[in-house]
């Protein structure tokens, strides 16, 4: 099982040479999906810690039912294959999708733009957040925040001082699963965003598109998207915290 | 009038609690057989579990009242809680833990809280991490934290059961005496007769959600209600309940 999981990657790197990747690097299609991906993605995970940390407090911590349907409901873009994802995403914000008429109204059109690409990573990366932070939060001890409420903080000062730094490592750990998996972001993109070169070509698009012209090109890409995934794993990996339960 | 007084009812699952209790500087100790909800009351004053109805008065503020709608929050109750554990913030220092409920410049803070630390004897850990301190020092930090704010009634969930033979009763003197010097009403969750007896308190048993026995340590040892506090004060057996 390991070596089926290894060989692909070790074959997109010992297949080709570095002169190849650097060939591949200065091809015109590389620089701008690159970029689009840094912001894209840097983007999409901000949204989903912003609005996706409360959620996951609530749901940590709820014991209603319907906290439990809510989780239910957040799992499901991991069951979703992405090009439905991208098809759902179009019916309801694209010019004719549900809410068209009222993002229209306001000047807004989201599909086939580089908000389309975000929202696409959000939805889809999502799920890996929400997920770790939520066991992360449930796994804080309720005594804890129930003193520091008797030592005078209120809610958002025990998420903050209390909640947020013991939950952290699961919280870095969601971030780190959630933006792989925004940065490795195809299906819902192409369906919902296109594939613009500088609008919406992020790079696992750019190396589709690459792959029916220059083959050396589309592994190029291929390696740099596999470096800086394992990169920023290995940096964001959560690593022991200083202070001894 | 410094009393802390509840009147209260709670369903909580299976735990149908329904208690009445009045407590001033001399305290209260409450004992009862584990599920007898014992910890729920401690929470339920402090606003951590909500009563169905009832009503939780502090030197005559009201902190609950199901008739009014009155449920102050728990951050505006200054009622301490010391949980069996300690529950010390294992992200802080002794002295941050101690610090925590403490405003004021940082700075000024952590020094307060060193010489509360310093005053209860555990001055030398204020830079430790609560995992590298022994029972006795969490117990210490932990009461230190909670008289910081200077809380109007102290609530301490089995303070000595996480000790070992050997410091209990060493921590067990120094908890007495710092509760007396305290002069604020306080409510002790005990499970050992000498825990019982040192506190010199009035005691209140606790069974099944309800109090079927309150007064001085003295009348309950001699008339003891139930077998449980026949058992726990050592008093000959009442009929069997």
């Amino acid at each position: 099982m390991l070596a089926f999981l290894v060989v692909p990657v070790v074959a997109l790197f010992v297949t080709g040479n570095p002169a190849d990747w650097l060939a591949g690097l200065r091809h015109p299609i590389t620089a701008p999906a690159l970029l689009l991906s840094i912001v894209t993605t840097a983007l999409s995970l901000s949204v989903l810690v912003a609005f996706g940390t409360p959620l996951a407090w609530w749901l940590g911590r709820s014991e209603a039912r319907v906290a439990r349907l809510v989780e239910t409901v957040v799992q499901l873009p991991i069951v979703v294959p992405p090009a439905v994802a991208g098809l759902a995403l179009l019916l309801a914000f694209g010019r004719r999708g549900l809410l068209g008429p009222l993002l229209e109204g306001m000047g807004v059109d989201i599909a086939f733009s580089t908000i389309a690409v975000v929202l696409a990573q959000v939805f889809v990366a999502a799920p890996f957040y929400i997920q770790a932070a939520t066991a992360a939060f449930a796994g804080v001890d309720e005594n804890l925040l129930v003193v520091a409420r008797t030592l005078g903080a209120s809610p958002a000062t025990v998420l903050f001082r209390v909640a947020l730094p013991l939950a952290r490592r699961g919280l870095i750990a969601g971030a780190a699963l959630a933006w792989a998996r925004a940065l490795g972001e195809f299906g819902a993109t192409l369906m919902f965003a296109g594939n613009l070169s500088g609008r919406t070509q992020t790079l696992p698009l750019a190396v589709y598109t690459a792959l029916e012209s220059d083959v050396r090109a589309a592994q190029a890409l291929a390696v740099i998207l596999v470096v800086i995934a394992v990169a920023i794993i290995i940096v964001l990996r959560p690593r022991r915290g200083r202070h001894r339960r | 009038m410094t009393a802390l007084a509840a009147d209260i009812a709670i369903r909580l699952g299976a735990l149908d609690l329904e208690i009445a209790l009045e407590v001033d500087e001399r305290g209260l100790v409450l004992v009862g057989p584990n599920g007898a909800g014992k910890t729920t009351v401690l929470l339920a004053m402090v606003g951590a579990r909500r009563p169905t109805r009832g009503r939780i008065t502090i030197a005559g503020d009201v902190l609950f009242d199901s008739t009014s709608g009155i449920d102050r929050p728990t951050e505006e109750r200054g009622l301490a809680y010391l949980p069996q554990d300690y529950a010390l913030f294992p992200h802080l220092t002794a002295a941050g833990n101690v610090a925590f409920g403490l405003r004021g410049p940082r700075t000024e803070r952590i020094d307060r809280a060193c010489s509360l630390l310093e005053r209860l004897g555990v001055g030398a850990v204020a830079d430790r991490y609560p995992g590298a301190l022994s029972g006795g020092e969490r117990q210490r930090v932990a009461l230190a934290r909670a008289v910081a704010p200077s809380p109007r009634a102290l609530l301490l969930d089995e303070p000595l059961a996480a000790l070992d033979v050997e410091s209990r009763d060493s921590v067990r003197a120094f908890l007495v005496a710092e509760l007396r010097a305290q002069h604020r009403p306080f409510i002790v969750i005990a499970h050992d007769r000498d825990d019982v007896r040192a506190f010199a308190a009035p005691v209140a048993v606790l069974e099944r959600g309800r109090v079927v026995q309150h007064g001085e340590l003295a009348s309950l040892e001699a008339s003891p209600a139930t077998s449980f506090t026949a058992r726990l004060l050592g008093g000959r057996s009442p009929a069997p309940d």
